[in-house]
Order: C-alpha cells, then structure tokens, then sequence
C-alpha cells in the first residue's frame, strides 16, 4: 500500500509538471487567442485585419491610415490597439463597402479615434468641429450606405448618427488619392445588397469586395435590401475584370490581391471559384424551376451539393442561399 | 507535495519533451536529378485519366457531385487556360525532379530542401528551420507552404495554404482547404515519394499515391515556360459545367471495363480489395482487347 500511495504521489507530480509544461508552451497561442485578431500583412504598406467581425484593410502612409471597413462595434478596442501596433499615424479616412453591422459597427470608435484631414485654418473651433466630424476622421461611403444605415426625421436609424458617411457619394465611381497612391471606390449595384462597393488600392494591386465576396459560406443575397443573384454574378465578373493574375510569370510572385468580407486573402483564382459556383447554382436551381419544381422539392434536390462542404457549413445558409436564388429568379 | 521535488519532476519532463522535439540525425541527401519512373498510372500520368473515371477515389458526396459536373470545357475558360497544378501534380504527373537544398550561409546547415518546378507546377520549398505555416487567412497559392523533419532517414513534408486543383485530371477536385503529406525516401539510386491527401471538403478519407524516380546525371529543367491565355473558344464570363443527371461521359469507363456504374463514381469503400468481392457478380470480362487498348472506341 506504501508504495501504492508512493506511485500515486509520483504520478501527481508528472501529471502537475507535465501541465506547468504545457501551459509554458502554450502560452504564445494564449496571448495571441486573447487578442483575438488577425493582422496579415498584404503589401508592405497594407494590412487586412480578421477576427473583427468583416474584414478591415488597412493602408499605412505619410497622410496617415486609411481604412476600408470597420469591423462590429464590440471590437474596436482591439482594432485600434492593433493599429496602434502597426503605425503610431491617425486614422484620416474609413471608406466602407457595404451597409452590414459586422462591417460599419466599428465607425464611430474608429473614425473618433483618428483625426480630420482639415486643419483649423479659420482659428474658429466651433466651425472647425462642424466641418470637420468634430475632429474625427472622415468615413466615406456610397450613398445607398448612408440611407440604410440612417433614417428620416421622426424613424429610428439602424446606427447612430456618429457612425453614418459624413462623405456620401452618388455616383458609380468616387476616387481619393491618399498615401501616394489612388484609391477607386466602385459602386456594384444589387448584388449582395443594393450597397455594396468595391475599394481598389490602384498602387499596392488591392481590391477589397466587402460582403460580395464571403470565403467562409454561400453569399447572403439580402433580397429586401434590394440585394439580386445576378447582381452578385456580374459583381463577381467585374471583380475578375479589375483583377490580374500572375501570368505569364505564374511561379513569381502573387497576382492582385483581393480582401474578402469574410474569410482569407484571396487572389483573382479564388474569385473566380467562387463565380463559378455562383453561377452554378444558379444554373441548377433555374433548370429546376424550369422544370417546374417548387422550393421545398428544389431544396430537397440539394443543387449546391457540390460546394455544400465549403460553403454550406454554417447552419441555414445552403437553404438561405437557395432560397435568396429562387425567389431572385422568380421576380 | 515537496516542491524541491516537484522542481525535479519539471525538469526531467522538460528535458524529456526537448529531447522528443529534436530531429534524428540521419538524414541524407536528395540532392540531384530524379527521373520519373512512368509506367506506373502511365494512362493517367500521361494521356489522361478517362472522363468519369473515380474508382479508388475516396470522395464524398460533395467530391462526387463536383466532378459530375466538371466539364473539360473549364480548362479553357480564358480565366483558367493558365490554372496551374499544385503540388499534387508531383504525384499524378508525368515529369521528372530536380531537387536541392538552400543552406544558411553562415552555419552550412540546410534551411530548406527545394523541388524545382515544371511545366504545370510551381516549385516547392520545403521549410526544414522550424518556422510555422502562415495563418488560416494568409493567402494561398500553387506553391502551398511546406515544412519538414527527418524521421530517420526519410524527410516528411507537410503541405498547406495550396490552391483548389485536382486530385485526378478528370474533374476530380481537390481543394484549399486540402493538405499534402509527402515522405522521402531514398534507396541508392532509387527515390520514392509517397503523397497523402487529406481534403474535407471533397474525402472521407485520406488518399494515397506514390512514385518512383532514378538518379540520373541528365539535367532535369527547373522551370517551364511562362504561360500566356489565348482563345480557347470559351466566353468570358460563361462557366461550361453539367447539370444534375446530364453528364454524358458517366458510363464512358464502365461500359469500356464492364463494370457497375458504382464502381467507377468511387467512394472510399472502391479503395479496398473487398470492393471487388461485392461486385464480382456484376462484372463480366471484357473481350481481349486487339488494338487502341486503353482507349475508349479499342477493340
């Protein structure tokens, strides 16, 4: 029995060191599971940063930092605490792609973290605050993103105030040249939503596509925002279009870089994967209503089979998505 | 609990766990020019696979509804005319190695053991220092990141962050969510490669090919030329693909062989020798072939 208790006192101490071993080892991944983001860098002055909600490109310069997109609210903490990591220059402009909560719910935290690009020349604070967003930085956006996320007079908005545009554009096309570089914002209408943009980075060879592209699931095709299946498809083409691969050279180097709203860095091969199987779908799920097939007896066929192990891991979104094609068929 | 004790337990298990974390020291040289040994898959390594053809392919249903509705039309999308292989190709392609290692300048160690590219796929670099793959949003690319450790003789490398391909050239796919396991080893003049995919997006289990290459003092080229689309008849913006039930090419193989059509849409259990005893009774031995045998029209 001694030496029973012996053994078991041993072997307490080998399970107590072995777990002081494996915290010590584990403790990098701990740290870094705490901070909870993920800063990839892109091109020496471009970052994309994951985890924070969408994603959120970051371009670092001598006018400051602009940024393109501004994750949920509930984490711009972090967010600022990386940029902060990254560069000790204000945020000057945040330009959004799309209207949704995990991509705009972050604006009015990070836009007041930054600062204006106006300087107050006329001595006059009052004026200055209200030229200038008070001081914070400017957040630039199609106008279609102004008007979901405010409201009229006398509606509740789905944001506050402080995190709508405070520059909203209406044409299809809106270019800024920051950090030496220009920068195209390009309105694609009715395809995700009816307020999506895409932002290219024309010196650093960058799109960022918001929710258009999503590598973690099927698009959502937010129909009662106006949202369509073929507006996501000729979305898609015109981001193969403005996209180039790295040929002829095709071991050297990446070709454009694409930011996702979802998911990891792509290029213009991953975008043409997921057109291909937008399009797909699409196909299949038309063939059948041609076919006279209902929506139950369509979704029972399972016509996203092929991709459903990709895209479809989430619950609801095969459904969701075969659905949103559906009844965008049907109008 | 004597902490003194304690302490000394920590200690020994420390340096147990350091000693597992070190690399055996038996490696060897791959260094050279490895010329492929063919005959072995040398329909599929070299004409090609016929359409439909999946027996042994461990898929599941995504896997196989993926390829039902591959169209070999794809490869001539103006998008897709330069898609690259990756590194699969090493294990379902035709061509010979050139490998070498890259060696700190300082300390003449081996930072890195280095497959040239071809033709149709990017060089590999297979990262021997210890550093860690790049974060799940890290991009991909055909190259994949690979590191690997000796294991006695044998280099094992471990591949990730490659880009959608395929696993066999007929439709089945493979995709980035995939990774490639592949062993080294070397007997004298002789150099066989073992790849293991692991992909859940499109297996249920993991598929396994190997190959066989010779020493040889012939130069083996390190890179293929540049690749540049021209018009393969495909549109812009249309994507060829099979509708659900519509692929014409899905009884090809199993009317050549004579053989059920499960045999030929694989699944894991078409991997194993018992697959044979449940459809022996639907097999019939073709006629002896006379000539093109190995085609689709032989006879």
């Amino acid at each position: 029995m001694q030496r029973d208790f012996g053994m078991c006192r041993f072997s307490a101490r080998v399970i107590v060191a072995a777990a002081l071993v494996t915290i010590i080892l584990q403790t990098p991944q701990i740290l870094r599971a705490a901070e909870d983001l993920d800063v990839v860098r892109v091109r020496p002055n471009l970052y994309m940063i994951a985890g924070a909600g969408g994603n959120i490109a970051v371009q670092i310069g001598s006018d400051g930092v602009v940024l393109v997109d501004a994750g949920k609210e509930g984490a711009s903490d972090q967010v600022i605490a990386a940029l902060k990591k990254l560069t000790p220059l204000p945020v000057r402009y945040i330009v959004n792609t799309g209207a949704d909560a995990d991509h705009v719910g972050g604006n009015a935290k990070l836009a007041a973290a930054g600062q204006t690009i106006f300087t107050n020349v006329l001595g006059n604070p009052d004026m200055a605050k209200a030229m200038t967003n008070g001081g914070a930085a400017s957040i630039l956006a199609h106008v279609s993103i102004l008007q979901r996320m405010s409201a009229s007079t006398g509606k509740t908005a789905a944001f506050p105030q402080e995190s709508w545009p405070t520059e909203a554009f209406y044409q299809k096309r809106k270019s800024i040249r920051m950090n030496e570089e220009g920068i195209e914002i390009l309105y694609q209408p009715n395809a995700h939503s009816a307020a999506d943009s895409f932002v290219m980075f024309r010196g650093s060879d960058v799109v960022v596509a918001g929710d258009i592209l999503d590598k973690t699931r099927f698009p959502v095709i937010d129909l009662a925002n106006g949202g369509s299946i073929q507006g996501e498809i000729d979305a898609l083409n015109k981001l193969i279009e403005l996209t180039i691969a790295p040929i002829p050279f095709i071991y050297k180097g990446a070709g454009t870089y694409v930011i996702p709203g979802h998911g990891r860095l792509c290029e213009q091969m991953e975008v043409v994967d997921y057109r291909d199987m937008v399009v797909t779908v699409r196909d299949v799920v038309a063939d059948m209503i041609e076919r006279g097939m209902t929506l139950d007896q369509i979704k029972a066929a399972s016509p996203a089979k092929p991709y459903e192990t990709q895209y479809g891991k989430l619950p609801g979104v095969t459904s969701a998505f075969i659905e949103s094609i559906y009844k965008s068929l049907k109008k | 609990m004597r902490w003194h004790s304690l302490f000394f337990t920590f200690a020994v298990v420390v340096c147990v766990a350091s000693f597992i974390t070190q690399p055996a020291l038996a490696e060897i040289d791959l260094s050279g020019s490895w010329t492929a040994k063919n005959h072995e898959d040398a329909m599929e390594r070299g004409a090609g696979p016929n359409p439909d053809d999946w027996a042994g392919l461990p898929f599941n249903d995504a896997g196989r509804a993926k390829a039902l509705s591959f169209s070999q039309s794809t490869i001539s999308m103006p998008e897709r005319i330069c898609w690259f292989q990756t590194q699969w190709h090493i294990a379902a392609g035709p061509f010979s190695l050139k490998i070498w290692n890259e060696a700190d300048p300082l300390t003449g160690k081996t930072i890195a053991w280095v497959l040239g590219g071809w033709e149709t796929r990017a060089p590999m670099t297979i990262w021997m220092d210890g550093r860690p793959h790049p974060s799940e949003n890290a991009p991909h690319d055909q190259t994949g990141f690979t590191t690997g450790t000796w294991n006695g003789d044998v280099l094992t490398a471990y591949t990730t962050h490659i880009k959608t391909g395929y696993i066999r050239r007929n439709g089945a796919a493979s995709s980035d969510q995939a990774s490639i396991t592949t062993t080294f080893l070397r007997h004298g003049d002789m150099l066989t490669l073992t790849l293991v995919m692991e992909d859940p997006t499109y297996l249920t289990e993991p598929y396994i090919l190997t190959r066989s290459y010779l020493s040889t003092p012939a130069p083996v080229a390190t890179a293929g030329p540049p690749c540049i689309p021209g018009d393969e008849g495909v549109e812009s913006g249309k994507v060829p693909h099979y509708l659900p039930g519509k692929n014409p090419f899905i009884d090809e193989m199993a009317k050549l062989y004579n053989i059920p059509r499960e045999a030929s849409l694989g699944g894991a259990e078409t991997m194993y020798p018992e697959f044979r005893d449940k459809i022996k009774d639907k097999f019939v031995i073709p006629a002896r072939c006379k000539r093109n045998c190995g085609a689709p029209g032989g006879n």
